[in-house]
């Protein structure tokens, strides 16, 4: 979920519980004023009604009233009640239903009499008047928090800008691309500082990789000399007359395996320049006619195998790549077909609307089909193999964006390669 | 045949010089850039094996002085780097072959022959091995002036182990000057037996005596001794 509408939700819910709260709140403390405004009211109201009944004569015990406010009894002389406020509900003469009244009442003891005297106040309209206030508070509330999320929404679209454009920077970020990414000064403090600091983090790695590369090279480049001297040398013993068959053994080993250093090492150093991008000449390769060539070569090893071959090419299938490269990629993907193969097999072949399928029978993998393409991945039945085939493959297919694609049918037991640009 | 090396790493120049002369070459040799400018100059070759990454200088350069000066001399570049840009300036100044490092004697060996053969002979000359005559330019074998039918990797097989004759020749070498870098170590052994298999019946069909004796734990040794 994205920050602002999360902001959004955050503060949407906060403010609505606060709105919430605040409107009781405001209706409480109005009507706490009010009531006591209201009692300010009485209180006067019956000052005056004291005043007039303190001048009323002897035989008077009344005051001229048209709606019994006040109302006035009189009561035993000893009777001596303090002033005192109570809420009560009477049925209102105009509207007929129940209104809030709030009530004073006390004795007033005139020189001749004693009064029992009930001051009344109807409040119905300025609770009214207080709800409708508190509402109306909390509504503006609302309604003045809904603008500011918008409001912080279109800003945030225009803060949060640079925070994105140093995204997709680094998203297309690639180490091995020798193109520096540049990430831009930025106005805004904090982004500024993110861009700056990524800046010199994605050179610092740069950097390391490059020494990184440029050592794998040169590592692979000093090798070959002294292979070829220990290989010129095993041969020369090997040559020897007197020679026992043991000492032959051991010298034949040696050579077998100082071969598959050799080799190791020219395919180690093949993924290097390949990563490097070292292989740029790109031009428009006729893969029907490379395919045709490669299986001309291996014809003889599948036979040998007793690997049945089906083709179906399309002519004039073309790539856009470098004829070297195409050749290890197909000629790899072949020679694993065959390896792998089963004794009497088969191998279907397909080149169609530039898209290579080669499959071919054979056990399921003994590992997870993802580490298929990963460097040293051996089949334990094949500890001689170097385990960089399938990885040449894909770092090929990396390099010119082609989609390489595994698949293993358990039904026909069948694994297809499949390679599409 | 007068041969020039042109190696900077003094055992691997020492071990190709004592091949080569055992084959019966005249074999001269330098280790440094200027060393080999001088022996250019001053002599005549029929073939120069020259590493293109020499400390002081650029093997290239030399091959476009011998080219500029002898026409016809053999050049073979040796090479730590497999790279395709260096092969194709090679041979575009003039270069015959390419080889790569580390490489078997045998194979060094192999490819000088055929560049000289092309080079002195233009290729029309027949390689002969006691019964069976080879000719080149139509890559047809005879024996006893019968014509053997091979296929293309026999042939290349049977060049191989007359180019190398009297050598053990293990299978590895063998494999790797057949199938070059197409076909893995691994996947080649008993491949190669049946190559070698065929081969040999074809050849003993036609009535010649098995040149191919078998070394066990070293490989085959191609010869006419018993």
């Amino acid at each position: 979920m994205r920050l602002p509408i999360k902001t959004a939700i955050y503060l949407s819910l906060a403010s609505l519980f606060i709105a919430f709260a605040g409107v009781f709140t405001l209706n409480w403390f109005i009507h706490k004023s009010m009531i006591h405004e209201i009692d300010e009211i009485l209180v006067s109201h019956l000052e005056l009604v004291e005043s007039k009944l303190k001048e009323l004569p002897k035989n008077q015990i009344s005051l001229l009233d048209i709606d019994d406010n006040p109302h006035v009894e009189m009561v035993s002389p000893n009777i001596n009640i303090e002033p005192i406020f109570t809420d009560t509900t009477e049925i209102d003469l105009v509207l007929h239903e129940p209104t809030p009244i709030r009530v004073l009442k006390t004795t007033i003891a005139t020189p001749y009499h004693n009064f029992l005297v009930t001051v009344k106040q109807p409040y119905a309209e300025f609770e009214e008047i207080a709800t409708k206030l508190s509402v109306g508070v909390g509504v503006c509330f609302l309604v003045l928090i809904f603008l500011m999320l918008l409001l912080n929404f279109l800003v945030y679209r225009q803060l949060w800008k640079p925070f994105y454009r140093i995204i997709d920077k680094l998203r297309a970020y690639q180490i091995s691309k020798q193109s520096e990414t540049i990430f831009e000064k930025e106005s805004t403090e904090e982004f500024n500082l993110l861009s700056q600091t990524l800046q010199q983090m994605t050179e610092r790695i740069g950097q390391q990789f490059r020494l990184q590369k440029q050592f794998t090279e040169n590592a692979s480049h000093e090798i070959q000399t002294p292979i070829a001297v220990i290989s010129l040398s095993l041969d020369s013993l090997l040559q020897s007359e007197n020679l026992p068959e043991k000492d032959l053994m051991e010298l034949q080993k040696s050579t077998e395996a100082l071969q598959k250093i050799s080799q190791l090492n020219k395919s180690l150093l093949l993924l290097t320049k390949i990563e490097n991008n070292q292989f740029s000449e790109a031009v428009q390769v006729d893969m029907s006619k490379l395919l045709e060539n490669l299986l001309n070569t291996y014809q003889t090893f599948a036979e040998h195998r007793e690997i049945t071959i089906f083709t179906n090419i399309q002519a004039y299938q073309v790539l856009s790549i470098n004829p070297y490269l195409a050749e290890i990629l197909v000629g790899n993907l072949l020679k694993n077909a065959i390896r792998y193969n089963q004794k009497q097999g088969t191998i279907h072949c397909t080149l169609q609307n530039n898209k290579l399928t080669i499959s071919n029978k054979g056990e399921v993998l003994p590992f997870a089909s993802e580490q298929l393409f990963q460097r040293f991945v051996k089949h334990p039945n094949h500890p001689e193999s170097t385990g960089l085939g399938l990885a040449i493959v894909r770092q090929i297919a990396e390099c010119y964006a082609l989609k390489l694609h595994y698949e293993f049918n358990a039904a026909t037991s069948e694994h297809t390669f499949e390679v599409s640009w | 045949m007068k041969i020039l090396l042109i190696e900077d790493e003094p055992s691997l120049l020492a071990s190709m010089q004592r091949f080569l002369e055992n084959e019966g070459n005249i074999v001269s040799s330098a280790s440094t850039f200027q060393q080999a400018l001088e022996k250019v100059n001053d002599y005549d070759y029929d073939c120069v094996v020259v590493d293109i990454t020499l400390p002081d200088g650029n093997g290239l350069a030399i091959i476009q002085d011998l080219k500029k000066r002898n026409k016809s001399v053999g050049i073979i570049i040796v090479s730590a780097k497999n790279s395709l840009d260096d092969r194709l300036t090679g041979l575009d100044l003039g270069a015959d072959d390419y080889l790569t490092k580390p490489f078997h004697l045998a194979e060094l060996n192999a490819r000088i022959k055929s560049v000289l053969r092309r080079r002195l002979f233009d290729g029309k000359t027949k390689i002969t091995f006691d019964v069976i005559s080879i000719s080149p330019e139509n890559q047809q074998v005879n024996i006893h002036d019968e014509i053997v039918e091979l296929t293309a990797k026999e042939y290349e097989l049977l060049l191989f182990f007359i180019s190398n004759k009297n050598r053990i020749l293990s299978k590895s070498i063998i494999a790797e000057h057949l199938w070059g870098d197409s076909m893995d170590l691994a996947d080649s052994h008993d491949f190669i037996y049946t190559h070698i298999k065929n081969l040999r019946k074809k050849l003993i069909e036609k009535g010649c005596p098995d040149y191919v004796k078998t070394r066990y734990g070293a490989g085959y040794i191609f010869t006419e001794k018993p």
